[in-house]
């Protein structure tokens, strides 16, 4: 422990008996321990002192006033929480879905010679069914 | 007509989870002083510092469900407003060290003796020390504000602030080493 351990504990009352006596014979002896207890006593006091004692006037209602605002829009905040939560589980679902019609499509087989075609349900593109489709 | 200092935190805080916005503000009023004197204490005065106790504050509305009084309620604030407090430094931080460099910031400076003065220079002397604490490393302005600002003992700061009694300690001599020898240089300079 080094002396301005020791003279904060001191100022503390936090000494035993008889680390207070040697300390006290100290500050008798050592004119270098006074002045670093000197100071540590106004650096105390000062700052004691300085001490802000509040915020800026009406500094209850401001807080009173963001409350009130913060409860008025958590019902809002909460809508968007629902919402984003019913979307996360429903984009889900839909791809689910997707992938099971795709997989069906590609594995029934009666549809165009692409896989790409297949999975997604087109029925093969040539010049005859181009102009079968025409009329 | 109830005098609202006489009513005891416990049933200000009942009240306030009720719903009762007069109670809470009681409870605002009770312990500003206190918050105040920490955040100030940790970040100086301005805007910083007053958004920094209202949302102590309303960390605490949000909290009330949660606080059961293990801690007395000016304990608990303390403990916010110093987590809050720490945080806003570390932004602040950020935000500087984006335009200021180093050697601004911590130039070497020579050692001399700091003479206390009389009472008519005694708000420079405030100022000064103020100036002092908001120099320090968060960790030594944490313990100078709660030992010498909100008087909380040893103990009690070691508590709040979750490390030994001994840390508190050894951070707390530095610290104060430190603002001796700032004062005696801004004394000097």
């Amino acid at each position: 422990m080094d002396d301005r351990e020791l003279l904060i504990r001191y100022r503390d009352g936090d000494l035993s008996d008889g680390e207070l006596a040697r300390v006290e014979e100290r500050l008798n002896s050592e004119p270098g321990l006074r002045s670093v207890l000197q100071s540590l006593e106004e650096i105390t006091t000062l700052l004691d002192q300085g001490a802000a004692a509040s915020f800026e006037p009406f500094f209850a209602a401001r807080v009173t006033a963001r409350l009130r605002q913060e409860k008025t829009l958590a019902p809002v905040e909460g809508m968007y929480e629902a919402l984003r939560w019913i979307f996360a589980r429903v984009a889900v679902a839909c791809l689910v879905v997707v992938l099971a019609i795709g997989a069906y499509s590609a594995l029934d087989g009666g549809y165009g010679g692409s896989m790409v075609d297949s999975v997604m349900g087109l029925p093969e593109a040539t010049l005859e069914t181009a102009f079968a489709l025409g009329g | 007509m109830e005098r609202p200092e006489s009513v005891p935190d416990r049933v200000l805080i009942d009240r306030a989870r009720a719903g009762d916005e007069g109670a809470f503000r009681d409870l605002v009023e009770r312990y500003e002083p206190r918050v105040a004197a920490t955040v100030i204490g940790m970040l100086g005065a301005g805007e910083e510092a007053e958004d920094v106790g209202q949302e102590t504050f309303i960390r605490l509305y949000r909290s009330l469900d949660r606080f059961r009084g293990d801690s007395s309620l000016g304990t608990y604030l303390t403990r916010i407003a110093i987590n809050l407090s720490l945080t806003a430094l570390k932004k602040r931080k950020r935000r500087i060290s984006r335009f200021v460099s180093r050697d601004e910031t911590e130039r070497d400076r020579p050692e001399a003796s700091w003479d206390p003065r009389g009472e008519l220079e005694r708000k420079d002397d405030i100022r000064r020390v103020r100036e002092a604490v908001a120099r320090l490393a968060p960790n030594h302005k944490t313990v100078v504000v709660l030992r010498m600002i909100d008087g909380y003992s040893t103990r009690e700061a070691a508590e709040i602030l979750g490390v030994p009694v001994g840390t508190v300690m050894s951070r707390l001599a530095r610290a104060m080493e430190r603002l001796e020898k700032e004062m005696k240089e801004s004394d000097d300079g």
